[in-house]
């Protein structure tokens, strides 16, 4: 078999139930190429060979001795570099957590664990999920394997750069704002931000603890349903999470979701708010057209102004982000990037009263958006612009720009950013799709039918100058 | 970065509310800060503060979670 390392998760559990590929050659694949490839693109962090061939021949033993640990069963993932691993360092891309080995695994890492996955190692962040790209933090930024010149979005860029590239067949992301949506969407794979509190956030580095959301990401929807289905769950270690039960096998897809769905487009976001560019629309609006065409039905919906959410969000996450790293700003400033500092000492200025009135206005924002879903299925939108160049940002970016991913980090409904086809440029576009609160499979199920009937997953990166032209799924 | 010309918040004011959160910081952090700071007050400036007595944070306790 060739090109294992773009076999999709699903396709690999398949063969390994049937015998005809084991997870340690699957895993060894992979372990291969991203010793060959990763300084690239700098996805990892930190490699776990011994820990991933451990994993891969315990799988391979199970399988098999005919033993099911479930969907994840022998398939290799990546984690986000700020989810806590027993025994493996854990920087959170921080200077100031350097040499951090954490002495407990998140939970979320000990399902993925007791689902017989393999940890291929630990993904490049921005600096505690929020501040980058950034040069003076423990390792460079990720880059874009569609052009090593740009950049992979963030802040799980290593672990959508990874996928992207064959170099995981899946990985967890976290999503404050976006940072789960964006890496899927300009590097061309899907990822889900679940419902907030649908995965726990135990023993993940905080950025926001009332915005924080960990969840999967890989190269279709399925994979990402099927990785979803293991980490789900209530977690009464995690206050923010859900105790509704999981309803159903979150794996299982409903394929033929499209008809009779009723989709709507909060067209004045991305048409006055913050402009998309005329390929972006062009993509959106054939997209849209794609599942017309297969049942489903367009209204265009009115929500509150992306401002709004923004600045809810935003005096809540920085109070929030402040009172994490208080310590750190008096004590130790010089460990923390400059990204990072410039984003987030401000919080101190925050008063109370500013604090919970965004609390309050929160409660209005999302009683309004979810009132939306009296009326349609789901939400759509592009998810953002494609991936520009790789270079040092503006640190005041994060409070102009106008973001069309942070209003559901402010509700908490399910996100999924799929690939919507390429730029002229051959960078991957991106759609969105959100969901009612604790609807994580009807959004997954739409995404992976929309994959189903667009062409846009049978094209894969090429590492230019690295390996022949000839990649597809 | 922002000037004084333009700035909303001059670095004296902003001296004061940097005393005032018992914060003591270099030149560098400071500067960062006045231009951050920018933002952050136009963004306070914008949130909504008209709410009814009864209108409830997004953040409620609930006993049984911890």
């Amino acid at each position: 078999m060739s090109d294992l390392h773009f076999m999709t998760a699903s396709e690999a559990a398949a063969l390994f139930r049937s015998g005809k590929l084991s997870p340690v050659e699957l895993t060894r694949a992979y372990l291969d190429r991203i010793e060959a490839l990763d300084h690239l693109i700098d996805s990892y962090i930190t490699v776990t060979i011994e820990r991933a061939m451990a994993d891969a021949g315990r799988a391979e033993r199970e399988i098999a001795a005919g033993l099911d640990r479930g969907p994840m069963h022998g398939i290799p993932y990546c984690l986000k570099d700020i989810v806590e691993t027993e025994g493996i360092l854990t920087t959170g891309q921080s200077r100031s957590l350097a040499q951090h080995i954490p002495t407990k695994d998140a939970t979320l890492e000990a399902r993925l664990r007791a689902g017989g996955a393999v940890l291929l190692g630990k993904t490049t962040t921005w600096e505690f999920a929020h501040g980058g790209p950034s040069w003076d933090v423990v390792a460079p930024p990720a880059r874009n394997p569609w052009n090593r010149e740009n950049h992979p979005a963030g802040s799980s860029s290593g672990t959508g750069a990874a996928i992207a590239a064959g170099m995981a067949a899946t990985g967890i992301g976290t999503d404050t704002g976006g940072s789960i949506r964006l890496p899927a969407a300009v590097c061309g794979i899907a990822g889900l931000k679940p419902t907030y509190g649908r995965v726990s956030r135990t023993g993940v580095l905080p950025n926001s603890f009332t915005h924080d959301h960990a969840g999967p990401m890989a190269w279709t929807s399925q994979d990402v349903a099927m990785m979803l289905a293991v980490i789900a769950g209530h977690d009464p270690l995690d206050p923010g999470s859900g105790e509704v039960p999981v309803a159903g096998d979150l794996a299982q897809l409903d394929e033929r979701v499209l008809s009779g769905l009723t989709i709507g487009v909060p067209y004045r976001w991305f048409e006055e708010e913050a402009p998309s560019s005329a390929e972006v629309r062009e993509a959106f609006d054939a997209a849209l057209a794609a599942m017309v065409d297969a049942g489903a039905r367009v209204v265009p919906v009115e929500l509150p102004s992306l401002e709004s959410y923004a600045d809810a969000k935003k005096t809540i996450a920085m109070a929030e982000l402040y009172s994490i790293h208080h310590k750190t700003l008096k004590e130790t400033p010089h460990l923390l990037g400059e990204s990072l500092r410039y984003r987030i000492q401000c919080g101190a200025l925050i008063r109370a009263e500013d604090y919970v009135q965004a609390m309050r206005w929160r409660t209005q924002l999302s009683r309004v958006t979810q009132a939306v879903f009296d009326t349609v299925d789901i939400l759509a939108m592009p998810t953002a612009e494609p991936a520009g160049r790789l270079e040092a940002t503006p640190h005041s970016w994060l409070f102009k720009h106008k973001s069309l991913t942070t209003p559901f980090n402010t509700t908490g409904n399910p996100a999924l950013s799929v690939c919507n086809g390429f730029s002229k440029a051959g960078m991957p576009l991106s759609l969105q799709l959100v969901g009612k609160p604790f609807d994580d499979r009807l959004v997954l199920s739409v995404g992976s039918a929309y994959e189903q009937i667009t062409p846009w997953r049978a094209k894969r990166p090429v590492l230019a100058g690295a390996e022949p032209a000839s990649s597809a799924a | 970065m922002t000037d004084a010309d333009t700035a909303i918040v001059s670095r004296e004011d902003l001296r004061v509310l940097v005393r005032n959160a018992g914060l003591d910081p270099s030149d560098q952090q400071f500067e960062e800060m006045f231009d951050a700071y920018q933002h952050v007050k136009a963004m306070l400036d914008r949130l909504n503060r008209d709410f009814g007595f009864a209108d409830e944070p997004a953040h409620v306790y609930s006993p049984l979670k911890f």
